[in-house]
């Protein structure tokens, strides 16, 4: 027959046990979380690091990281369920997969190098092209140029062009060997190409048409070239069509991976790290002026520079908002005469 | 009968608090843990963030003459003209970078250019901050010569 | 009974010192945990970028002297290919010995000590030039970085190999 004593060792032990259960299923229940919140973080420190490692070396390379990890990227913010990672101050655009290439892009000028990192996963980009002339194979290359080569990783952007006999795309090649070799190839066999009827077919397969044209139609994203290396992308919508202008090739890569998000972002940068390299460079020149040998040499060339380089800055506000087409011609008219002129200071040592 | 009996309950007792404190003492240590390994993860990002701004400046094209491609040819004409504000468009805020040559001390302003060789952005000394340098090459612009130096980055301490 | 009774008691004097016992080596386990996990590792990237970085400065600086020694690393390969050359009025390989540690030591942190060593390339046969007061020392330990560089100046072909390590 069980004495008191047992029954109150037998209550309290139970109490016990159920106390020492609930403490450790919190604990391991809470820790758990903890890690798993630990672990996502880790990841996008380490994504942010890579991204910083390709942007001071420019060398490419693969990251794993799940689609479902990111919840949102509005940039220069990747959401998470656990954190946010702000990935400033190097310009990035990503889009979400489990594999991605990150690759630096570059956008030089000469006296000024813009870097842009891009993180993608495998992206198969067709470029349409039924008006094949030597103004639309110019913008193919450069919009390739635009996107990372992917020679270096696992991870690949393969391009294309299209089509013929209305489905049929070439399609299958790396950025490099695109630009280098496979566009003059086309060129040279003088090939033609017509819009792709089964565009919803690609699509659906997750290929990115981009129709280059002079008269866009139905197609989901266009770009209309004009004059100085500016021109008009139309995003197909649910009512109709969004009209962007694009102001370099950096621009419509933007708008292609994600819209009119990537494209504020990108031109926000652009301009303020333009308005910084201007700002920078004139008060270079007008240092080396004070020299009497540098001025006797190049005061004229280099005062032509620091005049273009005024211009440049005084538009940089007004053309922010991508709205004004004339200014923006201007603008990049203007930048253009800086390329140029920069190149005659240095032909002449006084760069 | 009744001493042993109580003793025993006692016994019984004290048994069950010393089980009872083990739990309490290792919750606060694993709890104590958790927080340094927060701490320590703070210092890794603020680590990385200084870490990523030597080798960023280091490269940079806007203080590096171009035709070293492999960077760390830090022109004086360029550390001369940006400024603090220029560097933190680029660059973000929270840091201090300082550029010297060793053996000359008069910093590189305008009106003394080209006769100096320190350079010093966004410096704070009210604040502290973690340090980290490299060497780096100097080219004088007027002279084409090239000098050796240091670059300095110091990320400030629990700063944005 | 009185046995049974006596051994009831050692069993609970036993049971209370297992428990005091079990007290004391979590206590001592938790100390050895927390211990290690401060440990902190020993920052690799930023030392390698250092030993780069100060190899590269050295090599890319001008010495002042012009002519075939222009830069130290024209020195260094002056000194390696054609020794009896002079720049200053001084041979270069004595020059290259004089002022390649001076340079060095002007930049190296106060913390760290240093060894280079100029060899030829791989595959081809030469002695090797050596600048460090303490290259034994430095060569034995076990956490080093180390950066190369090569030179290709007066068809020298040299690999220069920089080692650091703390003291």
């Amino acid at each position: 027959m069980l004495s008191v004593f047992d029954i109150f060792k037998i209550i309290l032990g139970i109490i016990i046990s159920v106390f020492i259960i609930f403490v450790v299923m919190k604990f391991v229940g809470s820790y758990m979380e903890i890690g798993e919140s630990g672990r996502q973080v880790s990841l996008m420190v380490n994504f942010k690091k890579t991204v910083e490692n390709v942007y001071t070396t420019g060398i490419s390379t693969d990251f794993e990281l799940k689609e479902s990890e990111i919840l949102d990227y509005r940039p220069p913010l990747i959401e998470t369920e656990s954190t946010v990672i702000d990935t400033s101050p190097t310009p990035t655009l990503l889009l979400p997969g489990k594999k991605l290439s990150v690759g630096r892009v570059d956008y030089e000028i000469g006296w000024w190098k813009f870097y842009v990192i891009e993180a993608l996963p495998d992206t198969k980009i067709i470029f349409v092209v039924p008006e094949a002339d030597e103004t639309t194979w110019a913008l193919v290359g450069n919009i390739t140029k635009a996107l990372p080569s992917t020679e270096n990783t696992e991870t690949k952007v393969w391009f294309g062009v299209g089509c013929t006999n209305k489905t049929a795309p070439n399609f299958g090649w790396e950025g490099k060997k695109f630009t280098d070799s496979i566009i003059p190839g086309i060129i040279s066999i003088k090939k033609e190409f017509e819009l792709c009827e089964n565009a919803a077919y690609w699509k659906e397969k997750d290929y990115k048409l981009v129709t280059i044209t002079q008269t866009p139609g139905e197609e989901d994203f266009v770009v209309k070239p004009g004059d100085n290396g500016i021109g008009h992308v139309y995003i197909k919508t649910d009512d109709g069509y969004s009209d962007y202008i694009y102001r370099n090739n950096i621009d419509i890569a933007a708008l292609l991976l994600g819209g009119q998000i990537f494209y504020r972002y990108m031109s926000g940068k652009f301009l303020s790290e333009l308005d910084v390299a201007a700002s920078v460079a004139q008060k270079e020149y007008g240092l080396l002026m004070t020299n009497t040998e540098i001025a006797r040499r190049c005061s004229k060339d280099v005062s032509d520079f620091l005049a273009i380089l005024d211009a440049i800055r005084e538009t940089i506000p007004k053309v922010k908002d991508g709205q004004n087409e004339e200014l923006i011609a201007e603008f990049a008219g203007y930048l253009g005469d800086s390329r140029a002129k920069f190149r005659q200071l240095e032909s002449e040592g006084c760069a | 009968m009744k001493t042993k009996g109580q003793m025993h309950m006692m016994e019984y007792v004290l048994l069950s608090f010393f089980v009872l404190l083990i739990i309490v003492v290792v919750t606060f240590f694993l709890t104590g843990w958790q927080i340094s390994s927060t701490r320590s993860e703070r210092r890794e990002v603020e680590y990385q963030k200084a870490e990523f701004l030597l080798r960023t400046i280091a490269n940079s094209p806007y203080i590096n003459r171009n035709t070293y491609k492999e960077g760390s040819m830090l022109e004086d004409s360029k550390l001369t003209s940006i400024t603090c504000e220029e560097f933190q468009t680029l660059y973000g805020t929270g840091w201090y970078a300082e550029i010297e040559i060793p053996g000359f001390n008069d910093a590189c302003l305008p009106d003394v250019y080209p006769l100096c060789g320190s350079w010093s952005y966004c410096k704070d000394e009210s604040k502290e901050a973690m340090i980290f340098d490299i060497p780096v090459n100097i080219y004088r612009k007027m002279t084409g010569a090239v000098d050796a130096g240091f670059l300095r980055v110091g990320v400030y301490i629990n700063a944005n | 009974m009185r046995i049974n009774e006596y051994q009831n008691c050692t069993r609970k004097g036993q049971t209370s010192i297992m428990l005091i016992v079990l007290v004391v080596v979590i206590f001592f386990v938790i100390g050895i945990f927390l211990l290690v996990s401060s440990i902190k590792p020993v920052n690799n990237e930023y030392y390698n970028l250092y030993a780069h970085n100060l190899l590269l400065s050295v090599l890319r600086s001008n010495t002042g002297y012009g002519g075939y020694c222009d830069t130290y690393s024209a020195t260094i390969s002056c000194a390696y290919m054609t020794s009896y050359r002079k720049c200053g009025g001084v041979e270069c390989s004595n020059l290259s010995a004089e002022i390649v540690p001076q340079l060095i030591e002007r930049l190296i942190k106060p913390s760290m000590d240093y060894c280079m060593i100029i060899e030829p390339e791989n595959g081809t046969f030469g002695s090797q030039i050596v600048y460090g007061p303490r290259c034994d020392v430095v060569m034995g330990k076990k956490s080093v970085w180390t950066a190369n560089e090569k030179i290709l100046q007066y068809g020298a072909n040299l690999n220069i190999r920089m080692t650091i390590a703390e003291t």
